[in-house]
Parts: C-alpha cells; structure tokens; sequence
C-alpha cells in the first residue's frame, strides 16, 4: 500500500467519515423526532424517572428473575456485554485513540497501558466470534439473522483485528497495517448511520422510553 | 387490485399508521439477539424458534424498514426485500394470535429495553386491520357488539345474576343508582363461571360502607377491541361503561377480578381521548387493600392457616402491567401468614398462565395453551402450594383448566372470595 492511501485515511478520509457519520446520525435523530411522539395520559402509578434509573441498572445488575431469562441465552447475553465493555475500553482508552479524541473535542483523558488495551482488543475479537457462533447455534438467532446482520459483525470485526495486528506488526508493514486499519474505522463511521450499527444511539432512546412507560405503570 | 392484495395493503397500511418516533426508536434499537425468546412461554415449551416474540413482530419490522428507512426503501426497489404477502398474514395471525397473551414478559427481558409484547399487539392490530383475526376470537368480537358481552350474554343474563345473588344469598345488588359513588362492573367470565363474586364483592362493599351500584348496561368489562387490536371497537365497547360511569356521575369505575378490562379503561382509554377521563378506575385488588388500610373492612387475621400451603399468581394485565405486586400480598400476608409462600419468579418477572390475551377462546390453541401451562405447574409445584390464589378471572379459568389437564389436585381461587370469607361482619 503506497503513502498516498495512508495520507487519505490520515486526512481527507478521516474527516468524511466523521462528517457522514454526524450528518447520518444527526438526520436518523431528526427523522425519529419527525415521526411524532404520542403524550401518555393513562394515570401513573409509578415514577417515570425511577423507572428509567431502573431500566438501566437492569442491564448492570438484572435482578432476580431477569437472571433467570439470560441464563437460557448466556452466551448471547455475556458475549454482547463483555464485547461493549472491551471494545470501549480500546475505543476510549488506547493511547493513540485518546490523541485522536483529543483532536477531535480539544481534550484528552488518560490512557490505559498499551498490554491492557491489547488484552480487551483480544476479548473483544473473542467476543465477536462468540456472536457469530451464536448466530449460527441458536435457532432463535438463526432465524433472525440476515446478511445485514453478518455484515455488522465482519465490519466491526475488521478495525478489531487490524488495530490488533497493528500493535502487534503481524504479516504486513506497519504502515500497510494502520491503513488498513484506519480505512476500516472509517468505513464503519458511514456504515453506522445507514446499519443497525446505530442500535448504539436507539439503545438509550429505547431504554428510556421503556424506562418512562414501565415506571408509569408501577412495574419497574 | 385483487382482494390479496387489498388485504396485504390493509396490513400495511395500519404497520404505517402506527409508526411513530416511539416504535420506531424500539424498532431501530432491536438487534434481533433473541433474549426475549427465553422470557416466552410458547417459546420455552415448544422450541420452535418462530415463537420467539423478536419473530412475532416481523411484519411490524418488515413494513418499517420498507417504508421508513433510506436501505429499506433502496433495497425494495432493488426486490431485495421481501414484501408482505398473504401467506404472511395467515402464518403470523397463528403466531401472533395462538402462541402469544401479549402478557410482556419478554419487554421486561429485552436487553435494549424494547416494549416487544407491545409491538406484537401493533402487530395484531395489522392482522385483523387485513381481516385475519382468528374466527373464534371474531365471534366473541361479534358477539360482543351485539349483545354486550363476548360470550353471548345478553343483558337478561346479566339481570338474571342479580336477581340470583339477591333471591338465593340474600344480597340486595344497587341497580343504576344516581349518586352512587363507585360503579361496579363485572366480566362475563366471572360471573359466568364464579358468579358467587357477584356476593362477594357486594360483601366486602357493603361492609366497608361504600355507597355502589352496578349497572346492566355498563357491561362487559372483557373488551374484545383490545383483544383483536380493533381501537375503534375497543373505544365502543369501552364507552358503553364510560357513558354509564358519567351518567350516574360516580367518582371511581370498581373493575373486579378482570385483568383485561381494567386495562382497557385505565391504560389505553385515556390515550384514545387525549385526556384523562373524569372518574378514578380502580381495580378489585386496590380497593380491597386500600378499604383494608383504612380500617373500613375487618379482616380475621391468619384465617386460611390451615395447613395448607397458599401461593399467589401474579396476572400481566393487574400486577406486570398494572403494578399492583403489593396489596394482594398485604392482603395474603394477613390471611394467612404462615401459609402463604411465593412462587418464583414472580411480581414483573411473572410466567404468564398461557391463557390471556384471548389465547383461552381459540380452540385450536388448547395445545399451545396447555403446553404453556407446564411452567406454571412447575413454579406451583416446586412452591408446594395446594392452593394458588389471582386476582383474574381469566387467569383462574385457565388455571382450573390446567389443573384439570395435568391431572392435579390443586386449587384456583379468587382473592375477592378470601376477603370475603374473612369479613369480621
């Protein structure tokens, strides 16, 4: 891979993926507040605030019962879990990735040590495979999967192994590497608006609209 | 357009028609992982994956991707996506009517918060908007807008149980009193199958000092609207008690041992008008516990400890979605506090008894039904209780049936009827 690529995924590249992906997401917002939102006049039982802390704390600690339920899909429930929490802390907390971050807001926080963040990469990978074993395993998740789906799990899966393969100068140039790495990133930054990769943004929406109604009702 | 297609187009229409922000935020955040699957119990007593309720609402997903979103709409064009057919709308009317109460065990399950059980009655919604609503279900709907109530009766039946309760118990029933400050209204299963909680429930009134009455034209309480997802004729069935309610000008509509009704009144009337409606709606369980605290009716503490062991069923409609977990418990505990044990999991985390949702009325579904029903007999089972005590007529006719089926010698009780038996006159 020549220089020219890596300067494009440096500059120019970087900066349109990052624009496409605030535009796209910032026009899905839009679309979803266009849609309309129905006011809930049923008399509340419960408190919706409460109800949204609940919602959340769920996901951290489930209580007793939901436990129950994720023990039926645990491979599911822990691959998906575990992957968030390694993915964002490479996101966030891998010393390059804090630079960027930093030119990007204007400030930086601390990094992890770099065998740390080479840990969670690795779990992340793992975790990927996991899904993708589970996509194939259960029947539930077998139904449902679509190309779409498959196609989520290989691009997310490719800055992953790329950054991995990167710090570790595995096969290829180091340079070659960290093109292909940051050409990954970027075509997940345009890919997510247009993909259920967005589930990230509906996923607090979503919670807090479930949140509002189940704590309204007196169930959470 | 031949009638496929208008029947297709009418599905489609209303998927369209009830997409907002709010389901399509639920619709987006869905990443189909399944989990919910695990919360149904069609699904953990069949194994078959199309039970999973992430499949149940399919066609509400298909037509928002082909209509709502940029790829949808791209790759429709391209004939990647698959349209929704007829044979769609015949497969899913089975999924979603035979094999789902709507009880929403699976929203409180999904990871991303999604309110899945009430996307699936979106989704019935659509099916019976394409005129695919199970005939049985159809008939009671008829049967309903008809005479009053889904299983035929008439407003002589309802008459006729009134008569019976004041004839045979002795019990004077206050007929379309003005003034009166609580309008009681029954359901058809009830009083068809346990009309004694016509007494009971006038007991228990009575002996709190509640000025009520009932009315023969506020009925039925069971609102086959809400069952089909028919909101024009849940709105009329409803309305026939509403307009009975202002007429006598009473403060409180007193829903008894019905799950269904008092979600229709409480929950969705006030968002078909836009508007609170202008007396409380207040269930059985609530008032029995709130004419409790307030000292207005004596109770006979630990009168059902009696060596056996009492648990209770917590219904979708009163206490997952209704949020009433803690005054038949208040209750139970001073009944009988030795005796009283929990089934697990139980409150929001309840197994649905398999029944609700019309479920129950669709001969074709006694096997899903019954097979669902396995659940509950375990949780029973492994509590060792004798007796299982709920708050849904609904609920208990499901579990007698049950326990019938699964040969066991248990029992199926309302709460009305314990307080009632407990009543220090």
């Amino acid at each position: 891979m020549n220089l020219d690529w890596y300067y494009m995924a440096r500059g120019p590249l970087f900066k349109f993926a990052v624009l496409f992906f605030l535009f796209g997401m910032g026009y899905r917002l839009f679309m979803l507040l266009f849609l309309g939102w129905k006011k809930d006049y049923a008399p509340a039982r419960g408190s919706a605030i409460v109800g949204i802390v609940k919602a959340f704390w769920h996901h951290a600690w489930p209580p007793e019962g939901l436990r129950e339920v994720y023990k039926g899909r645990l491979l599911a429930v822990l691959s998906g879990d575990i992957f968030h929490l390694a993915a964002f802390t490479v996101i966030l907390f891998q010393p390059a990735h804090v630079k960027i971050w930093g030119k990007i807001l204007g400030f930086e926080w601390g990094s992890l040590p770099m065998p740390i963040v080479d840990i969670a990469a690795g779990i992340a990978l793992i975790s990927l495979i996991v899904m993708a074993i589970d996509h194939l395993a259960s029947p539930v998740r077998h139904l449902t999967s679509t190309t779409m789906s498959w196609l989520n799990l290989f691009f997310v899966f490719l800055p992953l192994l790329t950054g991995w393969m990167t710090y570790h100068h595995l096969w290829l140039p180091y340079q070659t590497l960290l093109t292909f790495h940051m050409l990954a990133v970027e075509w997940i930054l345009i890919w997510m608006p247009l993909s259920k990769m967005s589930h990230f943004l509906y996923f607090f929406v979503s919670n807090v609209i479930h949140g509002v109604k189940f704590g309204k009702m007196g169930t959470l | 357009m031949s009638p496929a297609t208008v029947m297709e187009d009418k599905a489609v229409k209303q998927f369209i028609k009830t997409v907002g922000g709010e389901i399509a935020a639920q619709l987006e955040a869905c990443m189909r992982c399944g989990v919910c699957a695990e919360a149904c119990q069609f699904y953990l007593t069949t194994g078959n994956p199309e039970y999973a309720p992430v499949w149940k609402m399919e066609l509400l997903r298909r037509a928002y991707v082909q209509n709502f979103t940029v790829i949808g709409k791209v790759k429709t064009m391209l004939g990647l996506e698959k349209p929704i057919s007829k044979e769609d709308i015949a497969h899913w009317t089975e999924l979603d009517f035979h094999a789902c109460t709507v009880c929403r065990r699976c929203s409180l399950a999904c990871p991303m918060g999604i309110d899945v059980g009430g996307l699936i009655s979106k989704v019935r919604a659509g099916l019976t908007a394409a005129g695919s609503t199970p005939p049985d279900l159809l008939h009671m709907k008829d049967k309903q807008l008809e005479v009053g109530s889904p299983n035929g009766a008439t407003e002589a039946d309802w008459i006729a149980w009134y008569d019976w309760a004041e004839r045979e118990r002795g019990i004077e029933i206050p007929r379309d009193v003005k003034g009166a400050e609580t309008l009681v209204v029954f359901t058809m299963l009830e009083l068809g199958s346990f009309r004694e909680n016509l007494v009971y429930v006038a007991r228990i009134l009575n002996a709190a000092g509640v000025k009520w009455t009932v009315s023969p034209r506020a009925r039925d309480a069971f609102n086959m609207g809400k069952v089909i997802g028919d909101k024009k004729l849940e709105k009329l069935f409803a309305e026939r008690i509403i307009n009975v309610a202002k007429e006598l000008g009473v403060k409180q509509v007193l829903i008894t041992e019905c799950g269904h009704g008092y979600a229709a009144l409480r929950e969705d009337m006030p968002n078909i008008y836009g508007g609170p409606l202008p007396f409380e709606i207040i269930h059985i369980t609530e008032m029995m516990n709130r004419l409790f605290k307030q000292g207005r009716i004596k109770l006979r503490k630990g009168v059902f400890d009696n060596g056996h062991r009492i648990t209770f069923h917590d219904s979708c409609k009163i206490q997952r979605t209704g949020g009433l977990f803690d005054e038949p418990r208040e209750l139970l505990q001073y009944l009988a506090p030795n005796s009283f044990v929990e089934m697990n999991p139980n409150r929001e985390m309840t197994i649905c008894c398999g029944g609700g949702g019309g479920v129950r009325a669709i001969k074709d579904a006694y096997d899903l039904r019954m097979g669902a029903f396995r659940l509950k007999v375990e949780q029973v089972e492994k509590a060792q209780a004798d007796t299982v005590v709920m708050t849904c007529s609904n609920c208990r006719l499901q579990f007698m049936d049950g326990f019938k089926h699964y040969q066991l010698q248990k029992e199926a009780v309302g709460l009305v009827e314990m307080v009632a038996k407990a009543l220090i006159d």
